[in-house]
């Protein structure tokens, strides 16, 4: 028997089917619950593979045992570092250099969460599959850093536990360290970290940019030193280095040394490049992306 | 039904079956083959990833830079911290002394991270069964790995040393037999690390945080950028039986202080000793490691 619409029996017309929507309705609460499904995966893994989150407190020794000793082979028999102190002003060298090495943390944590995540899926064959979800993939990237970023947290947590034996004291002006000065430096890394995903896209072996853009980060903005000591090459492109800005004040604020700039004048510049590091860094991830599969290489490594 | 003709090879053998030829040929020059593969394949994977290039030219002038300003920031403006470092020390060359800890660390890093990760990675990328599969012995696939790995250690080594020339000005090979003899008893203890800590990978499944282990010990005990005599007596005690202590101390010796032979005694006999240890720990923790794989049928684990 043929099938007869109801327009020909002349029947009332249903209502009509609704229009199919997206697959995906973007809204606060889905991107958040994207960054939690990320996360939840990456803590699950760090359970699953426990030694580096076991190792944690050795790694921790690790940093700060030998610059304990460094400090203490430019020393005099009462354990002064004389010279540091001529050049500083400040005795504190112990201290100095692991506020530097905070920071450093971190920056290790945000770039390779983000940039080094991303090889891992590619390795692992799970990027594509991860591509085609209806997330917006810059959440993607953020979600991967968070569980590093919580990790370098609980990291710094037992530093400051580990270093309170030393004398080390970070009782200054802590809060407005935090919210005024580091705040801006994360954002800035993560400005960076885009970057370093967009060059993961195009190189595919990211590892090597990965270390040493950090190193000379480290290096440049003065982790264990004041910056002032470098060659004056090296100090004009520490100078153009927005987190050069950030480690000063926040030493500054934490021990009273003198900064690079008055204070006024340093936030300005780490809130406006933080800004400006984040839209350069979307904007070299989004078109590195796009030649990416445009090349077809995506899942490629 | 009558009987199936003679096969050729029973004709030729008046009927008897030959006893069943191994699947790969056994003696010295299958296994060179063995070897060469792997460093053949080894080398096609160094020349598929350039980048490759920025941390051979740029990691040994990178790296210990952090270390070298804080030596300068704390020599200060007066010297008097270098006063300091020179008594315990016998150098004021403050730069060499950091750089040669660090080309040392970054070695035993290298070897941790390539040799050490490289049975995990195989087993990653889904090849290791494969590799397994061949019928030859296994070790020799990961000394192939470990051989093409210290090509390019030695490479590495050369570019520090030339750019230590060119930027700090100090010849590090200006005593170079004692040079090369500590550099050559230290590779068996390092690759015998090595394999012994890819082995050791296979176990726990997660090579960050055993690399980080390893090399942080390295790191605070053998005086990367400080001298030992600073630590406590305890601390002293642990450094002097690992043998990288005694790799740092000869390569000092051999370059700040120019000493002779009868001066590195007590550096190279600890080193040569070290060496057939560590080279018998990493054989025999290779095959602990085959043998529990074996057992526990984990090659394919990820």
């Amino acid at each position: 028997m043929p099938i007869q619409s109801h327009v020909e029996t002349g029947a009332q017309p249903r209502r009509q089917a609704p229009l199919p929507r997206s697959l995906v309705r973007p809204t606060v609460a889905s991107h958040l619950r994207v960054l939690w499904a990320i996360l939840k995966l990456d803590v699950l893994h760090l359970i699953r593979y426990p030694m580096s989150l076991a190792m944690l407190p050795f790694t921790i020794l690790t940093f700060l045992i030998p610059i304990y000793f460094t400090g203490l082979a430019f020393s005099g028999d009462d354990g002064r570092p004389d010279g540091f102190a001529a050049l500083t002003g400040t005795d504190q060298f112990f201290s100095f250099a692991v506020t530097g090495g905070i920071l450093m943390i971190y920056t290790v944590a945000v770039f390779f969460g983000i940039a080094s995540s991303l090889k891992e899926d590619m390795q692992r064959g799970t990027l594509e599959s991860n591509w085609i979800t209806p997330a917006p993939r810059l959440l993607l990237l953020i979600g991967r850093s968070l569980a590093s970023v919580v990790q370098a947290t609980l990291q710094v947590l037992l530093i400051l536990l580990a270093t309170i034996p030393f004398g080390v004291s970070f009782g200054g002006d802590l809060w407005r360290g935090l919210g005024l000065v580091f705040l801006p430096s994360l954002i800035g890394l993560y400005g960076i970290g885009f970057m370093l995903a967009g060059v993961a896209f195009l190189a595919r072996e990211v590892n090597a940019f990965l270390d040493l853009g950090q190193f000379a980060l480290n290096t440049l903005t003065g982790q264990s030193y004041p910056v002032t000591i470098l060659p004056r090459w090296l100090l004009a492109v520490s100078l153009a280095i927005p987190l050069t800005y950030g480690v000063d004040t926040l030493r500054s604020l934490l021990f009273g040394s003198r900064p690079l700039l008055p204070l006024g004048q340093s936030l300005t510049l780490l809130w406006g490049s933080a800004a400006v590091l984040v839209a350069v860094g979307l904007v070299v991830f989004i078109a590195a992306e796009r030649k990416a599969r445009m090349r077809g290489t995506i899942g490629m490594h | 039904m009558s009987p199936a003709p003679p096969t050729q090879v029973e004709k030729r053998s008046h009927g008897a079956l030959p006893s069943p030829a191994p699947i790969g040929q056994q003696g010295l020059r299958a296994e060179l083959r063995v070897i060469l593969a792997a460093v053949r394949k080894e080398w096609i994977h160094f020349v598929r990833y350039p980048t490759w290039a920025i941390s051979f030219l740029l990691w040994p002038i990178v790296f210990p830079l952090g270390s070298i300003f804080a030596a300068w920031a704390l020599s200060g403006p007066d010297g008097s911290g270098l006063a300091h470092f020179a008594a315990r020390t016998g150098t004021t060359d403050s730069a060499a002394y950091v750089v040669i800890g660090n080309a040392i660390w970054m070695w035993v890093n290298m070897v941790l991270w390539n040799v050490g990760t490289y049975l995990r990675a195989e087993q990653m990328r889904g090849t290791l069964e494969s590799s397994w599969l061949a019928p030859t012995r296994r070790f020799y696939i990961l000394l192939g790995s470990s051989l093409a790995q210290a090509l390019s250690s030695l490479l590495f080594l050369v570019v520090t040393a030339i750019e230590v020339r060119l930027v700090f000005g100090t010849r590090l090979w200006q005593n170079p037999l004692p040079l090369m003899a500590v550099l050559l008893l230290s590779i068996p203890c390092i690759y015998g690390l090595g394999i012994a800590f890819a082995s050791l990978v296979m176990r726990f499944k997660e090579a960050g945080g055993l690399v980080n282990a390893v090399r942080g010990i390295v790191m605070i005990f053998v005086g990367v950028s400080h001298p030992i005599t600073v630590l406590p007596q305890w601390m002293q005690g642990v450094s002097k039986v690992i043998p990288f202590t005694y790799t740092i101390e000869g390569l000092r010796r051999a370059t700040l202080t120019r000493a002779g032979w009868d001066q590195m005694g007590d550096v190279l006999w600890p080193l040569a000793l070290s060496g057939v240890i560590l080279a018998a720990l990493g054989w025999a923790c290779f095959q602990w490691m085959e043998r529990r794989s074996f057992q526990q049928g984990g090659i394919s684990h990820y």
